[in-house]
C-alpha cells in the first residue's frame, strides 16, 4: 500500500525541482529592472492593482513594459489609467478607507503630508534597506537628493520619484524673430515688454492656465519670481512664523500687478477659462508666442503631426531674480507610492523597483517618453541627453540647480489652502477689484484656514 | 350561519387569523413596502444622520484623529466672507432655472396641447435633451460657449453683436449655466405639464368659451387652476434638481471665475472632496438641506396648499 507520507515526499521533491528550474529560467530571462535578489519568484501568482493618470507618455511606456515584469516575477498587474480629476479625488478616499484593492499608485509628491497624516502610505525604508528585497544594483542613492527629498518626511521615504518635472517657458522663435526680439526674457519686466511686442491680431503674446481649477500651478511659477523662498517645508508660502508670504507687501502687489497686466493685456481672450489643453492647442496652432508651463507637454509641441510650430519652438528657464536667487524653478516630482493597506506589499515593492530602476528610466528617456528622469546617472548619460530636445537639456540642468519642490507647503492642511489663492488669482484677471483688496482677501482666507487648523504650531523640522 | 369567507375559503382579510398568511393579508401594504423602506433607510436616512453628526466634528481626510467641535463649523461658515456670495449664487441658480424652465416649459406644453401639425414629432424631438447624459450636455455647452470656436459667439459675430467671454466673465458665468440648464429643464417641465394639460376637462374650457371668455381668460381662470397640482409637483422637482445641479457647473465653469458661479452644492463638493474638510462640508450640507426644506415649504404655500 502507498503510504501518504511517501506521496508527500515525492510531491515535495517534484515541487522543489520545479522551483529550481523556474528560478533558473527567471534569472536568465531578466533583462531590465530590478527584482528581488534571490532570483526566484516569491510573489508569483499575486495580483497588483496600479492606478495612474491617463494619456501620459511616461506611464504608457511603463505599461508597455509590464509583460516583461510579469514574466520576470510571475506577478500579475492590473494597470488602471484614469483622468487627472478622477485620480486626484479617488486616491485620498481609497487611502482613507484603507482600500485593499489598491496596491501602487502614481501622483505628485506635494500630497505627501496628507497621505502620511491619514496613515495611507507605506514607508519604503524597510524595503530599500533590506538586501533581500532590494539588490545593491538598485542604488537608491542615485536619485537626485533634492528631488527625492520631496518624497521624504521625518527621515522616512514614502515614495520614489519617477520624474522631476520642471516648469519652463515655451517660446516661438519665428514670432520672436518677426517681433525683433533676439533673446528670451531675462526678467519679469522683460517678459512683459516681450509679451506686448508679441501680441498682434494674429496671436497673443503669452499664455498660462487661467481657469480657476488649474490656475495655481502656473501662477506658482510666476510668483516665484517675486516672492522670496523661505524654507524647504513651506517654500514661498509661509515663513517660519507662519506668515503668508504671498500676501505680504510689497511682494503681493508686485506679483499681482504683473499677473493682472500680463494676462489681461497680452493673453488670449477668455484666458480665465484656459486649461493646459487650451494653451497647448494655441501654442501648437501658432496662436500664442510664449507659454509658461510644465515640461510634460514638450513631446506634443515638438510632434509635427500635432503641432504647426514643431520646428519653431525653443525652451527657456527664466533666470532666478535677486529676490529668490536659488529656488525659483518649480520642480514637481512625481512619485510612485505603496498603499499602506495593500495586501501584497512585497510584490508591490518589486513593481516599484522595476519601474524606478535605472534601466527603465534610461529606456523611457531614449524612447522620448520621459523628459525629466529622477536618477542622476540617467541625466549624466550621453545617449539620454542626446535624446532630449535641443534647447531643453541645458534648461533642465538650470532648473534642477534652482529647484523649488513646494508646489504646496508640506503641511497636512496644504490642499485646503488652494481655494483662497485660486479664487484670488481668478479675480485678478476677471474683475477690476483693486489688487491690494484681492490680495488682502486672499491673505485673510489663508489666515482663517490656518487658524482653524490650530496654527501657529511649532515649525516642522523637515 | 358562519362568517362569510373569501372565495378561496380563507377568513376575510379584515379578520385575518393567527397564521402567517393572515398576517400578510392584514398587513399587505406594510409588508411589501418594508424592503424599499429598508433600502431607503440604509442609503438615505443613515447617511443623512451621519452627515448631521459629521457637521459637528472636525473630521477630514488628512488626519486620523478627529473630535466633536460643537457649532464651530457653522460659526465658521457664517463668518466666511464668501458665504454671502455662495448663498446668493445658490438662490440665483435655483430661482433662475426653476422659473425659466417652468415658464418656458409651460409655454411649450400649451403649444403642444393645441392641435398643430407635427405635434407628435415635436414631442419626440424635445425628449432628446432629457435622454442625453448631463455630462455630454455640459461638454457640448462648454464648446458652444467657447469664445474662440463656439457657435454662440460665431452667430453673434455674424450679426455684428459683441462676442463676450461667457464662461470667463463673472457677470455672465451664472447666466451661461442657467441657459445650458434650460436645454434639458424646459423639455422636462413641458413633459410633466403637458400630462397635466391633457387632463384638464375640455367641458370646462368649452363652457367658459361659450360664456364669452377669451383664450387668455380660459387659460388663466380654467386651465391654470386645474393645472395647479401638477404645477406644484413640477416646480418642486425642478427646485430640488436645481439645488442638486453639479456636473453642468463643474464642467462649464468649475464655479468660476473666482466664485462667481459657485453654488452651495459645488462648494460642498470642493470643500469635502477636493480640499478634504469633510466636517466643514457636512455643515454646509446641513444648511443646504434646510434651504431646500424652506424652498419646498414656500412653494407649497404658494401652489400646493391651494391645489
Amino acid at each position: 500500500m502507498d503510504h501518504p507520507f511517501r506521496r508527500r515526499y515525492a510531491a515535495a521533491a517534484v515541487l522543489a525541482a520545479g522551483a529550481i528550474l523556474l528560478a533558473g529560467c527567471s534569472s536568465s530571462g531578466s533583462s531590465s529592472g530590478s527584482t528581488s535578489s534571490s532570483g526566484s519568484k516569491p510573489y508569483a501568482g499575486q495580483s497588483l492593482t496600479v492606478e495612474t493618470y491617463t494619456a501620459v507618455p511616461e506611464f504608457d511606456f511603463y505599461k508597455s513594459l509590464l509583460p516583461q515584469f510579469e514574466a520576470q516575477t510571475g506577478i500579475k498587474v492590473n494597470w488602471v489609467e484614469q483622468p487627472v480629476d478622477t485620480q486626484d479625488t479617488k486616491i485620498p478616499l481609497q487611502l482613507k478607507a484603507k482600500d485593499t484593492g489598491l496596491d501602487v499608485f502614481f501622483t505628485g509628491s506635494e500630497n505627501i503630508t496628507s497621505y502620511i497624516g491619514s496613515n495611507g502610505v507605506q514607508s519604503l525604508d524597510s524595503y530599500i534597506n533590506n538586501p533581500k528585497d532590494t539588490p545593491a544594483s538598485y542604488n537608491f542613492k542615485d536619485f537626485a537628493p533634492d528631488i527625492e527629498a520631496a518624497c521624504q518626511q521625518n527621515g522616512k521615504t514614502y515614495c520614489i520619484a519617477t520624474h522631476t518635472g520642471g516648469a519652463l517657458l515655451y517660446y516661438n522663435t519665428a514670432m520672436f524673430k518677426a517681433a525683433g526680439i533676439t533673446a528670451p526674457p531675462q526678467t519679469p519686466a522683460e517678459l512683459l515688454t516681450d509679451a506686448k511686442k508679441l501680441t498682434t491680431s494674429q496671436h497673443a503674446g503669452f499664455c498660462v492656465r487661467g481657469d480657476k481649477s488649474q490656475t495655481l500651478y502656473d501662477a506658482f511659477q510666476l510668483w516665484n519670481w517675486f516672492i522670496p523662498w523661505n524654507n524647504p517645508v513651506t517654500g514661498t508660502y509661509f515663513n517660519k512664523n507662519w506668515q503668508f508670504l504671498i500676501g505680504q507687501q510689497p511682494y503681493a502687489s508686485q506679483f499681482a500687478t504683473f499677473y493682472r497686466t500680463l494676462l489681461k493685456n497680452y493673453a488670449p481672450k477668455g484666458i480665465a477659462t484656459y486649461l493646459v489643453t487650451n494653451c497647448l492647442s494655441d501654442f501648437q496652432q501658432g496662436r500664442v508666442a510664449m507659454w509658461q508651463d510644465d515640461s510634460g507637454t514638450i513631446p506634443s509641441v515638438l510632434d509635427p503631426n500635432q503641432s504647426k510650430v514643431a520646428n519653431d519652438t525653443a525652451f527657456w528657464a527664466m533666470p532666478c531674480p535677486p529676490v529668490n536667487p536659488d529656488h525659483c524653478e518649480l520642480v514637481q516630482p512625481f512619485g510612485i507610492w505603496m498603499n499602506n493597506a495593500s495586501l501584497h506589499k512585497g510584490a508591490a515593492w518589486q513593481l516599484i523597483q522595476f519601474i524606478t530602476s535605472k534601466q527603465t528610466q534610461l529606456a523611457a528617456v531614449k524612447a522620448k517618453d520621459l523628459l525629466t528622469p529622477s536618477r542622476e546617472s540617467v541625466l549624466d548619460d550621453k545617449d539620454a541627453i542626446a535624446a532630449l530636445p535641443n534647447t531643453f537639456a541645458a534648461q533642465l540642468k538650470y532648473i534642477l540647480a534652482h529647484p523649488d519642490v513646494t508646489l504646496l507647503p508640506f503641511i497636512p492642511e496644504a490642499v485646503s489652502l488652494i481655494p483662497p489663492i485660486s479664487n484670488g488669482l481668478s479675480d485678478l484677471i476677471t474683475t477690476n477689484t483693486p489688487v491690494a483688496q484681492i490680495m488682502a482677501t486672499m491673505t485673510s482666507g489663508e489666515n482663517t484656514i490656518m487658524k482653524q487648523a490650530g496654527y501657529p504650531k511649532p515649525f516642522p523640522s523637515s | 350561519m358562519g362568517l362569510p369567507t373569501s372565495r378561496d375559503g380563507l377568513a376575510p382579510a379584515s379578520r385575518g387569523g393567527r397564521s402567517v398568511r393572515g398576517f400578510i393579508d392584514r398587513r399587505f401594504l406594510a409588508v411589501v413596502s418594508w424592503p424599499s423602506l429598508l433600502i431607503m433607510l440604509l442609503v438615505t436616512a443613515v447617511p443623512f444622520v451621519f452627515t448631521i453628526g459629521l457637521a459637528f466634528t472636525n473630521y477630514n481626510l488628512v488626519a486620523t484623529a478627529w473630535k466633536f467641535t460643537g457649532f464651530e463649523n457653522f460659526s465658521r461658515l457664517f463668518h466666511d466672507p464668501q458665504t454671502g456670495t455662495i448663498l446668493f449664487n445658490t438662490v440665483y441658480l435655483v430661482v433662475g432655472t426653476t422659473v425659466l424652465d417652468t415658464v418656458f416649459g409651460l409655454g411649450l406644453a400649451v403649444l403642444l396641447d393645441t392641435k398643430i401639425r407635427g405635434a407628435g414629432f415635436i414631442r419626440s424631438l424635445y425628449l432628446l435633451p432629457i435622454m442625453t447624459a448631463p455630462i455630454v450636455v455640459a461638454l457640448t455647452w462648454r464648446a458652444m460657449f467657447n469664445n474662440q470656436a463656439g457657435w454662440i459667439d460665431y452667430f453673434l459675430s455674424l450679426v455684428h453683436l459683441p462676442q463676450p467671454v461667457w464662461l470667463g466673465t463673472p457677470s455672465l458665468a451664472m447666466p451661461a449655466v442657467i441657459i445650458s440648464d434650460m436645454w434639458t429643464g424646459v423639455p422636462f417641465q413641458a413633459l410633466l405639464l403637458l400630462a397635466g394639460l391633457l387632463n384638464v376637462p375640455k367641458e370646462l374650457k368649452e363652457a367658459a368659451a361659450s360664456d364669452g371668455a377669451n383664450r387668455l381668460q380660459v387659460f388663466w381662470h380654467i386651465t391654470l387652476p386645474s393645472l395647479r397640482p401638477v404645477l406644484f409637483v413640477a416646480v418642486v422637482l425642478r427646485l430640488i434638481e436645481s439645488y442638486r445641479k453639479f456636473e453642468g457647473i463643474q464642467i462649464l465653469t468649475t464655479g468660476g471665475p473666482g466664485i462667481a458661479s459657485t453654488p452651495l452644492n459645488l462648494n460642498i463638493y470642493n470643500t469635502g472632496l477636493e480640499y478634504q474638510q469633510v466636517g466643514y462640508a457636512a455643515a454646509m450640507g446641513v444648511v443646504l438641506v434646510i434651504m431646500i426644506a424652506i424652498s419646498v415649504a414656500l412653494v407649497y404655500l404658494l401652489l400646493g396648499r391651494r391645489s
